[in-house]
């Protein structure tokens, strides 16, 4: 129990030191990208904007460990100030034990669907028809309605961006 | 609500009371849920009636809450008047404030009743405490693994119940520990073969241990069994999902829960027909004057769903009476007060599905009851608020028990709240 104690203390630690870093209040959401799934890591992305909407909030903050889910975080553009940044996948793991133990800050989402152990993400895209979108805007985001579909154009050329077009889906 | 975090709320509006800060205002409260029901009813204690429950998801529009009428934001002709008091209890309190801020509503208007963050301190604490029951556990049953029901929901289970014996088929567990919260659902679990029940005396010892299992998932061989707990968002996501592309409260439990195959169906327990529970209904059915295949439950509450007017269930009561029947009220205290006109009975859960096979008729609102009386033969009617949501479904949609496979002669009927009278006749023609 102390390991795991002293696991949790250093994931608070290194999120005092984003808080700082980041000046991270209420009005700024960030948004932590696994890595895990790419298309799910897209779609977080990709509806980063209702996410915003939804806190009142003004400001993203984009952290990731993977140099794809980086890249892809990179091109994306948005209606509101955003900082990229990439992160040690070390820390990402501490936040995300620290987060599960303890809901430090309301407007951090991470898109593991893996971890933790109970996460069953993976299986809901494995088994049932929800998509990756949805596990982003519902199960990341719990936006707890699917949001109005963007423009299509839009939506394509974002998708090229990031190497993938609309299609059957895969698992995690 | 924990209860912890229930007598904390309570604490709150009794001294908004005592403030004079809820005298002669307009009070509203946020968001459709158990909590805001708890709180709907801890302000009747104190002869307070809400004026209307806020809600952004305009399916719930005009639609109940413990009998307060549900409105959108936009509802409120004069929001900014400073007569509007608004309560708040989510764990989404922070943008229902900035919500009601940006519509210019004053801060000192907004009243948040959700509790402030334990310190880490205080939850490794928590979690520590999560250990000692765990050790506890391990000294009386062995190295076993631990299932524990996080909720003191009957319905929930009941349902864990009718997969159980599957479940462990396989698994290939043996032996086990099976933790539930508080008596009645250790009665329910009673129903089943379900052996080492263990039963935590509050919520929040259910909490702590969770806490543990948080902290050193290594460590303990817990499975929750729930698709959903806690209000942790990130732990287990499953919950948001509730109701949506037909994830309904069976397929949920049996994929997510006990990752089951799609064919695996509820199974219900085996109820029998002599012996102690069947000798004791009979005492039940003597001491009251009841009539066997003649007697009308009613069961008017329920903790998650569905509100009528009292005046609804006495016009039940009196018709059925005028027809010959025994109408009585299943009620368990000054909170659950009998319908006028029916006899006060109570019977402990592990024998409601021989009560109910006995008394030979249900009517009652959606509850963990209906679950757990489900596989009773009898004349069961199920009443569903049509403009009641679950998460993403109606609830009719989440918790039809025809539907969830728990029977299929349930009589369950939507009813339209402004139109009560259409309800009445439908329950009339069944008799």
């Amino acid at each position: 129990m102390i390991r795991e104690i002293c696991s949790v203390t250093y994931g608070r630690l290194i999120w005092q030191k984003y808080k700082r870093r980041f000046c991270l209040d209420e009005h700024t959401v960030v948004l932590v990208l696994a890595g895990e799934n790419r298309k799910v890591d897209y779609y977080a992305l990709a509806h980063l904007e209702d996410y915003v909407k939804r806190k009142v909030a003004s400001r993203g903050v984009i952290l990731a460990a993977d140099k794809r889910a980086l890249g892809q975080a990179r091109k994306m553009k948005f209606p509101f100030d955003t900082e990229v940044c990439r992160v040690k996948e070390n820390e990402v793991l501490r936040l995300h034990d620290y987060y599960c133990f303890e809901e430090y800050f309301d407007n951090i989402v991470f898109t593991f669907i893996r971890r933790p152990e109970a996460n069953m993400l993976w299986k809901l895209l494995r088994e049932t028809e929800v998509n990756e979108e949805e596990v982003a805007c519902l199960g990341c985001y719990c936006l707890r309605r699917m949001p109005e579909k963007k423009q299509d154009a839009r939506e394509n050329g974002r998708q090229e961006a990031y190497g993938y077009q609309k299609g059957p889906r895969h698992g995690a | 609500m924990y209860e912890e975090e229930h007598r904390l709320v309570e604490i709150k509006v009794r001294n908004l009371v005592k403030e004079g800060r809820l005298e002669g205002k307009h009070i509203y409260l946020f968001g459709v849920s158990d909590s805001t029901r708890q709180i709907i009813g801890m302000l009747r204690d104190f002869h307070i009636e809400p004026l209307g429950v806020l809600d952004n998801d305009l399916s719930k529009k005009d639609s109940y809450c413990s009998r307060v009428r549900v409105l959108p934001v936009e509802g409120i002709k004069e929001i900014r008047d400073r007569r509007n008091v608004f309560l708040i209890y989510s764990i989404f309190w922070r943008e229902m404030a900035s919500q009601l801020e940006n519509l210019a509503v004053q801060r000192e208007n907004i009243v948040c009743l959700y509790k402030k963050r334990d310190s880490l301190r205080k939850q490794f604490a928590m979690a520590g405490r999560g250990r000692k029951i765990y050790k506890r556990l391990l000294k009386k049953y062995g190295d076993v693994p631990v299932f524990i029901c996080p909720y003191t929901g009957t319905g929930d289970v009941y349902l864990i119940g009718t997969f159980w014996r599957q479940y462990l088929e396989r698994t290939g567990i043996k032996d086990y520990v099976f933790v539930v919260i508080g008596g009645a659902c250790r009665k329910v679990a009673r129903l089943f073969d379900i052996r080492n029940v263990e039963v935590l005396g509050t919520q929040d010892e259910g909490k702590y241990l969770i806490k543990y299992y948080m902290l050193c998932p290594q460590e303990i061989r817990l499975k929750i069994l729930n698709d959903g707990w806690w209000q942790n968002r990130c732990a287990n996501p499953m919950q948001w999902f509730r109701g949506y592309k037909r994830l309904y409260f069976t397929e949920l439990f049996r994929k997510f829960v006990f990752g089951l195959p799609d064919d695996a169906m509820p199974e219900k327990p085996g109820l029998e027909k002599e012996g102690h529970a069947a000798r004791e209904v009979e005492r039940i059915f003597h001491d009251n004057r009841l009539a066997a295949g003649k007697t009308v439950v009613l069961s008017p509450y329920a903790n998650t769903l569905a509100d009528l007017p009292d005046s609804f269930w006495e016009v039940i009561a009196r018709e059925l009476s005028g027809r010959g029947y025994v109408v009585c009220t299943n009620s368990s205290g000054q909170k659950e007060l009998p319908v006028k006109g029916t006899v006060p009975i109570f019977f402990p859960l592990d024998l409601a599905p021989q009560f109910i096979r006995k008394a030979g008729y249900f009517i009652g609102v959606r509850s963990g009851l209906c679950d757990v009386i489900s596989a009773a033969k009898a004349k069961k009617i199920i009443l569903y608020d049509r403009r009641n949501r679950f998460f993403l479904s109606s609830a009719y949609e989440y918790f039809s028990l025809n539907h969830m496979g728990l029977c299929e002669d349930a009589v369950e009927i939507e009813f339209d709240s402004k139109k009560i009278d259409e309800c009445l006749g439908r329950i009339m023609a069944e008799f």
